[in-house]
């Protein structure tokens, strides 16, 4: 069921079971889980079904800190969030991601690998992937031209990727609209989470949109799912009753905001053509990664590399200085702007195997408690108090980019299949910061972290506020630590599990 | 002299002298084997190996010398037939020990490094 809430009378009252605050990728996996359940879901959407600049402009923020992509073109505020924009690119965390490394300081979850292990192959299925098949094995059954490089598998090994740009919006409208127990709420943007006076659950959500109108929400449960950033601005504008805001008593909420590093680290100069479509492939493709043992030895972040023809890619612009406008079409224009030259050397690096790729590195940012969003004096058009992200990288983080292409180079030589050279911003050991723009991957993790100590985290291993019996958090705040993948298909995983645990809590049954 | 006749004969002057610089690397490089790093020389043009020779030299002010360096690249006779394989072999020997150098961004076995500090000298 669709509500405008645009059109409802001002101050009135709606109730449920549930409550999902945010219908992107998050929101929806957990939504489209209650479907044909005996609770009724209410669903709040800050947009509508199409994109609107006047609510787009509710993300605006400022940055500190290492120099950020414009907050208000981030992320997407409609239904289906940033699904709307995103590239598709899915593969679970590996072991190493949930475990404690003494070297990487408050690293560490809760739970491991094994525990998302179910909800993973969930988490396939909403994003429409392929098979749940992230082992080289499989796909090389699949595909006989998927020849992976000789190099020594103790040490670098294939990791698995799938790709499918899916727009949550599209996709599930039609599932979510006809579902009768879902009532969406578009234009409806949650200002204020109303605590009970002992500040240990929330009584009700206060929403406003652009029409003037408000209204309540009251539910038995609720889930926050608007992005790691907007999550921690709704917790931290709570603070009525609470103060510094809801779930903060430790003053953990929004720190340890996180990013994937996206970089271009080294180039890879073959002795010769080594045709495979492996590492080239749109659909399913590997990239280099180093195994835990490599990670251990060397103290170092976990991160892959993709190859990138050298040729195509020699000229790229850094992502971080082309998306450098507030309007997110006119950001994305920016950024897929490409020449006649760039296409034709791409569709000849596709025929002909290149012998020259450059080393594009993604890497996980270790957890900083100093990397964070605040509050900031401004308003905006609903009178909720903006963001400042203050984003900050730490010494092992440049280290890492730096062992992880010496690692890859020596490996490469050691094969006898070629010489790497680490690009110059990285050469000098002793410099432990970044240059202006560092490219990251519009990945917006931690804020709201995951830990069975309420000093050290925002909410618990279920996704539970510390201290509140009723309020949840979704998405990629929960992270812990951010992992070499991307988050996306992590995320739904993690949301689908909260989905249950919230489920046995209001013993649903199913209709 | 006329200004357009010294433009001539300065860039004739210059051609020649680049010339003359390349044959003479290509020479050094193939009638020294010591000095010639095989593996490098099919991704890197003599320019870009000198490069790498001068910045290990730099970084290591305590090989600048041509005489240690041969020594440590090879202690076979330079008579020897195959004493390109033999340095081969010992460039593959550092990449599995882990005799590995960073010079000018490359990842570098020690060895060849070396081979590159060695051609920068004599060239």
């Amino acid at each position: 069921m669709h509500i405008d809430a645009r059109s409802i009378d001002d101050n009135s009252l709606v109730e449920g079971d549930l409550c999902i605050v945010g219908a992107g990728a998050a929101g929806l996996s957990i939504a489209l889980e209650w479907k044909g359940l005996n609770k009724k879901v209410i669903l709040l959407e800050s947009g509508g079904f199409e994109f609107d600049m006047k609510t787009q402009e509710l993300n605006a923020g400022t940055s500190t800190g290492q120099h950020y992509f414009p907050l208000q073109s981030s992320r997407l505020r409609y239904f289906g969030g940033t699904t709307g924009h995103w590239q598709g690119m899915c593969s679970p965390f590996d072991e190493i991601d949930f475990k404690v490394r003494s070297y990487v300081p408050h690293s560490g979850w809760p739970i491991d690998r094994q525990t998302l292990e179910p909800y993973y192959e969930k988490a396939n299925k909403v994003l429409q992937l392929g098979p749940y098949q992230y082992d080289y094995a499989y796909w090389k059954g699949e595909n006989p031209d998927f020849v992976s490089f000789p190099l020594d598998r103790n040490v670098i090994w294939d990791k698995m990727w799938q790709k499918n740009p899916i727009r949550f919006g599209p996709a599930y409208k039609d599932d979510i609209v006809k579902a009768k127990n879902i009532h969406l709420y578009t234009n409806a943007t949650a200002v204020n989470l109303d605590a009970n006076e002992s500040v240990n659950a929330i009584r009700g959500i206060e929403v406003k949109n652009h029409a003037g109108k408000s209204f309540r929400v009251r539910a038995k449960q609720y889930i926050l799912a608007c992005g790691a950033i907007q999550n921690a601005r709704l917790l931290l504008a709570s603070n009525t009753r609470a103060v510094g805001g809801i779930g903060n008593g430790n003053d953990v909420v929004g720190r340890y905001f996180m990013e994937h590093f996206e970089m271009i680290c080294s180039e890879l100069r073959l002795f010769k053509q080594f045709p495979s479509s492996l590492y080239s492939r749109d659909k399913v493709r590997a990239e280099l990664a180093l195994t835990e043992e490599t990670q251990l030895e060397n103290q170092i972040l976990n991160g892959t590399a993709k190859l990138r023809p050298y040729e195509v890619y020699k000229d790229m612009d850094n992502y971080m200085e082309k998306w450098n406008d507030e309007d997110p079409r006119e950001a994305m224009k920016n950024l897929k702007e490409s020449s006649l030259l760039t296409k034709l050397l791409r569709l000849k690096s596709r025929i002909i195997a290149p012998e020259s790729f450059l080393l594009d590195t993604r890497m996980e940012q270790a957890p900083n408690p100093n990397s964070r969003v605040t509050l900031s004096g401004e308003k905006d058009a609903l009178g909720m108090p903006e963001v400042n992200l203050h984003w900050e990288l730490s010494p092992i983080d440049k280290r890492s980019l730096r062992k992880i292409h010496e690692i890859i180079g020596t490996q490469f030589a050691k094969a006898g299949l070629g010489r790497v050279r680490i690009m110059d911003f990285l050469l000098d050991e002793d410099d432990a910061a970044f240059r202006e723009n560092v490219n990251a991957g519009w990945h917006h993790m931690g804020t709201t972290r995951m830990s069975d100590d309420p000093k050290k985290g925002v909410v618990d291993q279920n996704c539970k506020v510390h201290g509140l019996s009723n309020l949840y958090v979704a998405g990629s705040g929960c992270f812990a630590t951010s992992g070499a993948p991307n988050p996306t298909l992590t995320l739904v995983a993690l949301s689908i599990r909260l989905s249950d645990y919230v489920k046995d809590r209001l013993s649903v049954k199913s209709v | 002299m006329k200004r357009r006749n010294f433009i001539i004969i300065a860039s004739l002057a210059l051609v020649i002298a680049v010339s003359w610089w390349f044959v003479r690397s290509f020479q050094l490089l193939f009638a020294s084997p010591v000095a010639k790093p095989d593996y490098l020389l099919r991704i890197l043009d003599p320019e870009a190996i000198m490069a790498i020779g001068i910045k290990y030299r730099q970084q290591f002010p305590g090989e600048d010398d041509k005489k240690f360096l041969r020594g440590a690249i090879n202690q076979t006779p330079e008579a020897t037939s195959d004493i390109e394989h033999a340095i081969n072999t010992k460039v593959d020997e550092d990449f599995a020990k882990g005799n590995v150098v960073v010079i000018n961004g490359w990842v570098l076995a020690l060895t060849e490094a070396r081979q590159c500090a060695l051609f920068s000298i004599l060239a």
